[in-house]
């Protein structure tokens, strides 16, 4: 009896460890759960009423989803003949690894948004066309297109998606606690900064002057700000980029944030935004810098004025501008003629003048659609909100130069999760110099292993 | 039968070996029609099996051999190297010994206050079914809610637990930001949805214990902890095992609430194994490297299960 029924649990366990080991083996276990819903609907074909069928994949949650699910909503009734369905498939990164892993497979989508950091990804994926080559067989309007954010989903003189959603960083503050102190703005610089911290904290029951969450985003855009380049090959537009090539700027924003906390005028939030827009709603900091896509929420839902104005630079150095950060629409490659000519209705319809000023002043993105700051609904918009403007212009005023191209990169969210490591190891007392040299360390050997992998093919 | 010829009279020496061979092939082919009505009933299963078990583990343990592409397609063959590469990463090897850390934090913990809490709850006291209802009550939550609930109370400035620790006159602590502590809160949440799941197993193996066991104690005269340990712990010590095993593999494979909560951060501070493997995987896209881990992962769990069992054999009872 006894001997039986141990074996029996034995064996139970066995291949209940079994099954579990090899799901993770096998690479099935973590890819999130939302991977049941793709199978439902497909990305070609008819629906009921007559209409082309379009798959939409986006990456965009909470408020912003809202805003995105009204583009959608307002496209379909504005007309009968394409149906976009959008479906939440995660972040970024999640639902390119899905779009990547499906390869082309049935309830792939038409359309997939990707992040700035999924371009070279989808690149090399061999899966998605040419939107320029879309451009030019529907006779697409690409002039009024924001040439920055052109330039960078551009390589080799063809556009891979077509820009939808553009951000940058910016800095938000308290206008009351900075008035107090005697500030009619944010200071400009890292040494601006620093020194306002004892009048915040005086003029404000000890609030703290700074946070910034652990977002390599938002780091490698303080580089490119700074004129510097985040990846060698002209950021890896030249030529396939080799390496890493921030150190010089990293070093200073490291040494700055390590000032501050030292200064003890800083506090750590972590990696969640969320967390740092509660404490700063809370009083508890003064000035953070995160995206602007969320402005609109940010400015809402503050109990006090919020003002927003461009990222600092140290002090002498002349502000370069950004790359466009944030996200565009690739379309997937090999669609049927008439999906196609769906999915270019929508394209068409989701970057116009009047559609993207309104998605603007409901997110924080701005348009990538030149016109829309020509439009009433974006004045009218500017003019009640004009903290939403800023981010706009940072990326309009960019300068014309290698480094505000942006990064093109496959391990380009490799790149950010070691410079998040780094930038938690500055956060927690940690040496500047070996916090940046481990960061590069271990990026440089991604890439290397990465560009073999993609050298052996050719 | 066929003993009994070979035992039984003489018969002429060619008959009997054609009968003997008869028989053996009637045997035989008795025995094929049964393996072949057998394989009959569990083909399906065994075609499930196949599909979703033994084609990826085979097809995980030749990728862990290769680089390959963003999609996945193998690219170029590089024998031993993943591996060579993994055992001298770092981050992996912190992530390998941050799993073990883990897993001797949530298994004991988990074991220990589940049992607790099931001694309490099948004492005879009034409304004792409000209490199994409350103590496996995480097995209702999704980790995903859980973990969201639980980052209001780490909130740096305006969570509880710091708001707690304010009040009493100390000072924020950074429960999910300080690598040094991020790793103990992360345990400490999953301690929490744990317990409901070991709660209610052993809940059942306590339920099983015949009456007359704790009688003979009354009888003997013991108390309470006498009791619990000469009654109580060996008689569930079947569903002990139980929730042993599935804990630790549950640990070793811990994912959700690394990826709500911290996302492997404070510097890798709460990087474990499946974790680190998901990030390589699906945000590097490097498929070698993760499916290496998948395999050292398995052995991992294989070989701890197999010393458990192996040691467990001892003190496990069955009734």
């Amino acid at each position: 009896m006894f001997k039986r029924e141990s074996k029996k649990i034995v064996k139970r366990c066995t291949v209940v460890l079994a099954a579990a080991a090899m799901t993770t083996a096998a690479l099935a276990g973590c890819s999130g759960g939302n991977t049941a819903q793709a199978g439902t609907t497909a990305s070609a074909g008819e629906s009921s009423n007559g209409a082309t069928e379009v798959l939409f994949w986006h990456a965009m949650s909470g408020n912003t989803q809202t805003a995105l699910q009204k583009v959608v909503d307002d496209f379909n009734a504005s007309q009968s003949e394409v149906h976009v369905t959008m479906e939440a498939q995660g972040s970024y990164d999640e639902s390119i690894s899905k779009f990547l892993n499906m390869n082309g497979g049935s309830g792939s989508p038409a359309i997939i948004q990707i992040g700035e950091q999924n371009l070279q990804a989808m690149l090399d994926s061999g899966l998605i066309a040419s939107v320029s080559d879309l451009i030019e067989e529907y006779n697409y309007n690409a002039d009024q297109l924001l040439p920055q954010a052109v330039n960078f989903y551009t390589v080799d003189g063809e556009m891979y998606a077509m820009p939808f959603n553009c951000s940058s960083p910016v800095l938000y503050y308290n206008v009351d606690a900075l008035a107090a102190a005697g500030y009619d703005e944010a200071p400009s610089t890292f040494e601006g900064i620093l020194e306002s911290a004892s009048a915040i904290a005086d003029a404000n029951d000890g609030m703290k002057a700074f946070s910034m969450p652990v977002y390599g985003y938002a780091l490698d855009q303080m580089v490119t700000n700074m004129g510097g380049l985040i990846i060698n090959n002209d950021n890896g537009r030249s030529e396939r980029a080799t390496e890493v090539a921030y150190q010089d700027e990293m070093t200073q924003i490291f040494n700055w944030l390590k000032q501050l906390i030292d200064a003890d005028a800083f506090i750590n939030y972590g990696t969640s935004s969320d967390n740092v827009m509660t404490g700063f709603n809370q009083g508890d900091i003064a000035m953070f810098i995160t995206t602007s896509a969320y402005a609109a929420q940010i400015v809402d839902s503050a109990p006090f004025e919020v003002g927003v104005s461009m990222l600092p630079v140290p002090e002498g150095v002349e502000p370069q501008g950004v790359y466009a950060g944030g996200g565009a629409l690739c379309v997937a490659d090999g669609l049927s003629d008439e999906v196609k000519a769906g999915v270019m209705a929508f394209l068409e319809y989701a970057t116009s003048a009047e559609v993207q000023a309104v998605w603007a002043g409901d997110t924080g993105y701005f348009p990538i659609n030149t016109d829309s700051y020509d439009t009433q609904t974006m004045t009218d918009i500017y003019t009640e909100r004009p903290q939403l403007k800023v981010a706009a212009d940072q990326l309009l005023n960019a300068k014309e130069t290698a480094a505000t191209a942006g990064p093109l990169l496959s391990q380009l969210s490799q790149l950010r999760n070691d410079l998040q490591s780094a930038q938690e190891m500055v956060y927690n007392g940690g040496d500047v110099d070996e916090a940046i040299a481990s960061a590069v360390d271990s990026t440089n050997r991604q890439i290397e292993t990465a560009n073999r992998s993609i050298q052996s093919q050719e | 039968m066929s003993v009994n010829l070979a035992q039984g009279e003489q018969l002429p020496g060619i008959r009997e070996a054609s009968l003997f061979k008869a028989l053996k092939k009637e045997e035989k082919k008795q025995a094929r029609k049964n393996w072949c009505s057998g394989m009959l009933y569990v083909l399906p299963s065994i075609a499930l099996f196949a599909i979703f078990v033994i084609y990826p583990f085979i097809r995980t343990i030749i990728q862990s051999f290769f680089l390959s592409d963003n999609r996945g397609f193998l690219t170029l063959f590089v024998g031993l190297q993943n591996y060579i590469d993994l055992f001298q990463d770092p981050v992996y090897l912190q992530s390998l010994w941050q799993t073990i850390i883990y897993t001797l934090i949530t298994v004991p913990l988990t074991i220990i206050i589940a049992l607790f809490l099931a001694v309490l709850a099948s004492s005879n006291v009034k409304g004792a079914g409000i209490f199994n209802t409350i103590f496996s009550s995480t097995m209702g939550i999704s980790v995903a809610a859980g973990s969201v609930f639980w980052n209001f109370l780490f909130h740096p400035t305006v969570g509880l637990l710091n708001k707690i620790i304010n009040a009493f006159g100390g000072s924020n602590v950074g429960w999910l930001t300080d690598p040094k502590i991020a790793l103990v809160s992360v345990s400490l949440v999953s301690v929490w949805m744990n317990i409901g799941f070991s709660y209610l197993v052993l809940m059942g193996g306590m339920k099983n214990i015949d009456k007359s066991y704790y009688e003979s104690v009354e009888i003997v005269g013991g108390g309470f902890f006498y009791r619990l340990r000469k009654v109580t712990i060996p008689l569930i010590s079947p569903s002990l095992f139980f929730v042993f095993v599935t804990s630790i593999i549950g640990a070793f494979q811990s994912f959700g609430v690394i990826d709500m909560l911290t996302q492997g951060g404070p510097m890798n501070g709460t990087n474990l194994l499946v974790y680190g493997l998901y990030e390589e995987a699906f945000v590097n896209y490097q498929y070698g490297s993760a499916t290496a881990q998948g395999v050292v992962l398995f052995l991992i769990i294989f070989v701890i299960s197999m010393l458990q069992t192996k040691l467990t054999e001892r003190w496990v009872t069955y009734q």
